[in-house]
């Protein structure tokens, strides 16, 4: 088995073609000051599209999203946005701009209680109207964060913290919405509910998510498209129907 | 017999419990610089003396009565702190990173020169006069049954108390202070939210160098000023900020600092008076050597780790 | 004759601040521990010379006169030092600080509230000093004298800076996790350093003492200890010969400000201490490494000086020319053209096992067993009852999904975590609770998933600290054994270099480490763990973060490693990687070994692929 078949990107079919994209990345590279983890990267999400980055660990995933976000400085190529050249933009200026990232590990405030952790998230948020509906929605969606708002977030169970990590998320109102290993950790059924109501956001308001997996299994639930991405480059681009179809992942990774 | 020894605990405990509170001020504003920058910012003992400089200078120099001179004194310390971020910490720790660096070390050597630059230049400043003295606070003792208090002792006591319960209510009531509390907790979660770590860093140098000056005040009315009055305050600031636990809010760190104060003062029931600083200093030697805790956390503040695998 | 002992009084105190410089610059240029107490240590020095002096003067009808209680007052220093060490040893730079801190400011608060050592005066009236029956007197009678003790010092330092012991210390400096992975008694070296460094500073102290004719606080106060740390910066950590010119930049400056600009006195001291603050943040903002940095940090600096962090607008990432030469090179050699030359150490004499083949674990003796490893952190179960079997000349892997505990199994048998539970048999001995570096020195090495080499060390300093059983760094063969220290550092760099030449990077020898690519960096991580000749290799993750190149490089060199008959263990999730050098495979979940067999007979089953990509 070639262990650099670059060459072998799949076509993918347009199943969204009508939708326009949201971010595109372009001969991507990045890294950590100058170790160079990610070397040609191109990916796309359109707009209500749920798209997942599928790999191992060390494949540069987490790099890369941190570099769309602005959370590291891009060493080359470009990375569009709403029609915008955000590749040299700053975390700050791409969460104005309607991103939210949540992290793979403490992905929350645990020192805060849940309700900072929330307000926290609505940071730039000009209008009440709009963070009162929010607050609204993130509370029906996740009834138990009305329960514990006065709880210190550090002290809830992994699942719960999951799901305070996205209740901040949402309440920023973000266009795109970008998860590192959402499902690490959890028991499944915590998983499939998490899932589903992204689906549902995504189905609903157009939301376009990015998620990180290694798990493939739970994101073939949620996902319409993957990537898989090894050494830092991205190997296949598949529809959900193509991966499902798969005897088996093994050569994946 | 017991009645004098009674009287003689009770002036103790008063002492110590001033004492503490002198303590708590810059306890608590150092404690917020340095869990929520990561600078160890051993200048802030310079807010201290620069604030009792200037408020001297307005009230000798332009008759200011007392408050005005104190909170233009404090102003100035907020301002030269906010300066020494900006200036100094801020681009000399970027420098760092960008080179691999460990930017803790250098913030901690540029601190030690931005001290002598500070003390020396108020040395200098002052030069012709030989003490200086904050004009306008007319100190009186206060008999309480067996006890005496100042008035210098009230007003320092309830001024910082104040200042205590508001940066407990801005820290939790506020979005500024939300801000400050969320970048202390978890500071790459903060970069995914958009929030801006170095201004954040700056308002906790204002609000710390603040509440330094504030005390240097005081302690200048107490004794005149000299360059070194910050130095001996701020090793006790340090005590009391590592023993109260960096991720503490200011009233936990300002209790600690009373309880401090108390131990100090009631030192002098066993030890000779002039031996009561060295208790503090062991107090922190024994913590530190006793502790073998890694303090991971204040390196988060410099850069977003590579996220490792769990295994 | 005034303006003689004018200069020789500046030139003494250059030769004071000197010594403390020197002494400093070792323990925090070299061995990377800060410490903001040496002058108080120089207050042990020089209090211990000025109480045994005034407490009976007769003492100097010796010959050797006031050396004696020189020598008193530096091993008194030295001994509480020593002290000091224990509760450093664990501590992280933001700790040391403070530690030394409580240390500098509990020592001058003794000496100035016990009565015994004159209060806030301090001693006075220590004159009529002699040594070797002339009396110190003027400064030109204390130049020779100050003179000989900085030279002895420097020669010290140097011994201890620039040798393998040296080199050791500045591994520490790097990276302590790492020096202790490769065997080396870090707590040791640490306490040495220590030690060494404040003996070193009280014989400062013993000098400004005698220099001044008094023992007394402000001598020895915060703001002493606080300047001498300035100096080195200013000078160069790591750099001796930089001590001085720290030192000689803010004793001048005293009379270029008095007698130059015309200052008064007073005026002139406060404005060389402001100008040498100055200085001081300047150099950290233009020059970090120093006015003279020592030489690797140098080469490094002019390295990362010119490569491009961020790309400029809109263009792609462009390294420099000389970076683009380093690539060029490596894409130009590929595996099959390398020439490898196997180095002589490497030729095991039983070679057992072949290459990876059937699912049947090859035949060879059981070189580390784990029998039952267990450990919990807190409620979560990192690994459970663990068995596992590891035969010489052989590949494992250690595969499973993230958070599977493989990470932690690496840590606990490398005694970096003690296990709740179970053995770990190397060679047949339990070596459950012994530390990392004993287990090194026992013949069990890693490699880490974030390769920890020290950047700024050159690439082959990185290997050859790899190299076990060099008595260079033995603090009593570095001043005991000249020669044979010298013949063997020889041997052990010649044979770092062929370790280099195996992995291909010999010609990257002498550059810094930190300048290398990330690949280029394991492969001299793999260099630096294979120059220890453990019999067991553990190698976290070495194709990871590489770019598939590299990838291929390693792969080629682990097998060959494998061929020649070392037991390897391998974590890694790259699967291909896994599947082409993996003789056994096991697979972790949860903290536990749910399965293991060949590569193939693992990914056929059917539950473990649902186990690793999960069920859909």
């Amino acid at each position: 088995m070639e262990l650099h078949d670059t060459s072998e990107i799949a076509p993918a079919p347009a199943a969204q073609v009508n939708k326009p994209d949201l971010v595109v990345a372009a001969g991507l590279k990045a890294g950590y000051g100058r170790k160079q983890v990610v070397f040609d990267v191109n990916l796309h999400v359109a707009e209500g599209e749920i798209v997942s980055i599928v790999g191992a660990n060390g494949a540069g995933k987490t790099t890369t999203l941190k570099t769309i976000y602005g959370m590291l400085p891009a060493m080359g190529g470009t990375i569009t946005y709403l029609g915008q050249n955000t590749t040299k933009s700053f975390a700050t200026q791409n969460a104005a701009r309607g991103m939210a990232l949540i992290p793979a590990e403490r992905f929350v405030f645990g020192d805060l209680t849940v309700k900072d952790n929330l307000l926290l998230g609505a940071l730039h948020e000009k209008s009440t109207a709009a963070r009162d509906e929010r607050w609204k929605r993130v509370h029906e969606l996740f009834p138990i964060l009305a329960e514990r708002s006065n709880q210190k977030a550090g002290t809830m169970s992994g699942g719960q913290q999951r799901m305070v990590s996205l209740g901040l998320a949402l309440m920023s109102g973000p266009k795109l919405l970008m998860l590192d290993e959402p499902s690490l950790g959890l028991a499944p059924a915590v998983v499939i509910e998490i899932f589903s109501t992204i689906r549902r956001l995504a189905d609903s308001e157009g939301l376009s998510v990015l998620i990180l997996e290694q798990n493939i299994g739970q994101a073939l639930r949620v996902a319409d498209r993957f990537y898989v991405m090894r050494s830092g480059r991205i190997i296949l681009e598949e529809t959900n129907a193509q991966m499902r179809a798969r005897k088996d992942y093994w050569d994946l990774f | 017999m017991s009645s004098v020894n009674f009287a003689n605990f009770l002036q103790l405990l008063a002492d110590g419990i001033f004492n503490g509170t002198a303590y708590a001020l810059i306890g608590v504003g150092f404690s917020l610089i340095l869990s929520v920058s990561g600078r160890f910012h051993i200048a802030y003992a310079m807010t201290y003396t620069l604030a009792a400089y200037v408020a001297a200078w307005m009230g000798t120099a332009y008759h200011v009565p007392f408050w005005p001179a104190l909170l233009l004194g404090a102003l100035a310390a907020a301002l030269l702190g906010a300066l020494m971020e900006r200036l100094v910490y801020l681009p000399l720790s970027l420098r760092a990173l960008s080179r691999g660096a460990d930017p803790l070390l250098v913030m901690f050597v540029a601190s030690l020169g931005l001290t002598v630059i500070v003390r020396n230049g108020i040395a200098l400043a002052a030069l012709q006069q030989s003490s200086v003295n904050i004009q306008g606070f007319n100190n009186q003792g206060i008999n309480w049954g067996p006890i005496t208090v100042t008035t210098l002792n009230l007003t320092t006591f309830f001024t910082t108390w104040g200042l205590i319960f508001a940066l407990w209510a801005v820290l939790n009531l506020t979005n500024l202070g939300r801000m400050i509390r969320a970048v202390r907790a978890n500071w790459e979660m903060s970069l995914c939210i958009g929030i801006d770590p170095s201004l954040i860093f700056v308002m906790v140098f204002v609000i710390g160098s603040f509440f330094s000056g504030v005390a240097g005040v005081f302690q200048a009315t107490f004794a005149s000023a000299t360059p070194d009055l910050g130095l001996p305050p701020f090793f006790y600031a340090l005590v009391v900020a590592f023993l109260a636990g960096l991720t503490s809010g200011p009233i936990r760190i300002a209790l600690v600092a009373v309880a401090l104060g108390v131990v100090e003062a009631m030192s002098t029931l066993l030890l000779p008076t002039q031996f009561t600083p060295l208790v503090v200093f062991a107090i922190l030697f024994f913590y530190v050597a006793l502790r073998p805790v890694n303090f991971k956390d204040l390196r988060r503040r410099f850069s977003p780790k590579p996220q490792v695998a769990a295994g | 004759m005034e303006h003689l002992q004018l200069t020789l009084s500046y030139v003494n105190q250059v030769l004071i601040f000197a010594v403390f410089a020197l002494s400093l610059n070792l323990l925090q240029g070299y061995a990377g521990q800060v410490s903001v107490a040496p002058a108080a240590f120089g207050a042990v020095g020089g209090y211990t010379l000025g109480y045994l002096f005034l407490n009976d003067p007769s003492s100097l009808n010796t010959p050797l006169g006031a050396l004696l209680l020189v020598i008193i007052g530096s091993v008194g220093a030295a001994i509480v030092g020593a002290l000091v060490a224990f509760p450093a040893l664990r501590l992280t730079t933001e700790w040391l600080i403070l530690l030394t801190l409580a240390v500098q400011t509990i020592i001058v608060s003794l000496v100035q509230t016990v009565s015994k050592l004159g209060g806030t005066y301090g001693l006075q009236n220590i004159s009529g000093l002699k040594i070797f029956g002339r009396e110190l007197d003027q400064p030109a009678d204390m130049f020779p004298f100050f003179l000989a003790m900085t030279l002895i010092v420097f020669a010290v330092c140097w011994r201890m800076g620039e040798s393998p012991y040296g080199r050791v210390l500045r591994g520490i400096r790097e990276d302590e996790i790492a020096c202790r992975s490769l065997g080396k008694n870090v707590f040791l070296f640490k306490t040495i350093a220590f030690g060494m460094t404040a003996g070193m500073a009280g014989l400062a102290g013993t000098m400004q003492v005698i220099n001044n004719t008094v023992a007394s606080p402000p001598l020895f106060d915060f703001s002493q200890s606080s300047t001498i740390v300035s100096m080195v910066v200013v000078g160069g950590a790591g750099n001796l010969l930089g001590s001085f010119v720290g030192v000689a930049v803010l004793v001048l400056m005293q009379p270029l400000f008095e007698h130059v600009l015309n200052f008064g006195a007073d005026a002139a001291a406060l404005w060389r201490l402001i100008a040498f603050g100055v200085v001081l943040i300047v150099v950290l903002m233009v020059r970090p490494a120093g006015l003279l940095p020592d030489k690797v940090t140098r080469r490094l600096g002019k390295t990362l000086a010119k490569m491009k962090d961020r790309p400029a607008e809109g263009s792609d990432f462009v390294p420099h020319p000389d970076l683009q030469e380093m690539h060029a090179i490596e894409e130009h050699l590929s595996t099959e053209d390398k020439v490898r030359v196997m180095p002589r150490a490497l030729a095991i004499k039983e070679t057992s096992g072949n290459g990876p083949a059937t699912s049947a674990v090859n035949i060879g003796d059981v070189v580390l067993k784990v029998v039952g490893l267990s450990k919990r952190f807190g409620g979560i179960v990192a690994a459970e009852n663990l068995d596992m079997e590891l035969r010489r000349g052989t590949i494992t892997a250690l595969v499973g999904p993230n958070g599977a505990g493989k990470t932690t199994v690496f840590n606990l048998l490398t005694g970096a975590i003690r296990p709740d539970a179970g053995e770990v048999y190397l060679g047949g001995e339990d070596i459950v609770g012994l530390t990392p570096d004993r287990i090194a020195k026992r013949g069990m090495a890693r490699s880490f998933q974030a390769v920890r080499i020290f950047p700024r060390l050159s690439v082959l300093e990185n290997v050859a600290l790899g190299v076990q059983h060099q008595p260079g760094e033995s603090f009593a063969q570095l001043f005991g054994n000249v020669p044979r220290t010298m013949k063997v550092e020889k041997e052990v760099r010649e044979r770092s270099r062929e370790w280099l030449t195996f992995v291909g990077m010999a010609d990257f020898a002498d550059q810094p480490a930190g300048g290398l690519a990330f690949g280029q960096q394991k492969l001299v991580a793999l260099a630096r763990v294979l120059a220890t000749e453990a019999e067991v290799l553990l190698l976290d993750e070495p194709a990871s973060g590489i770019d598939h190149q590299w990838v291929d490089v390693m792969l080629g060199l682990i097998e060959q490693i494998g061929q020649q008959g070392r037991t390897v263990c391998i974590v890694e999730h790259n699967l291909h990687v896994v599947e082409r050098l993996a003789d056994h495979t096991y697979f972790m979940e949860l903290g536990r070994i749910t399965a293991q067999g060949s590569f193939v007979e693992l990914t056929t089953d059917k539950r473990l692929a649902e186990a690793y990509f999960g069920t859909a």
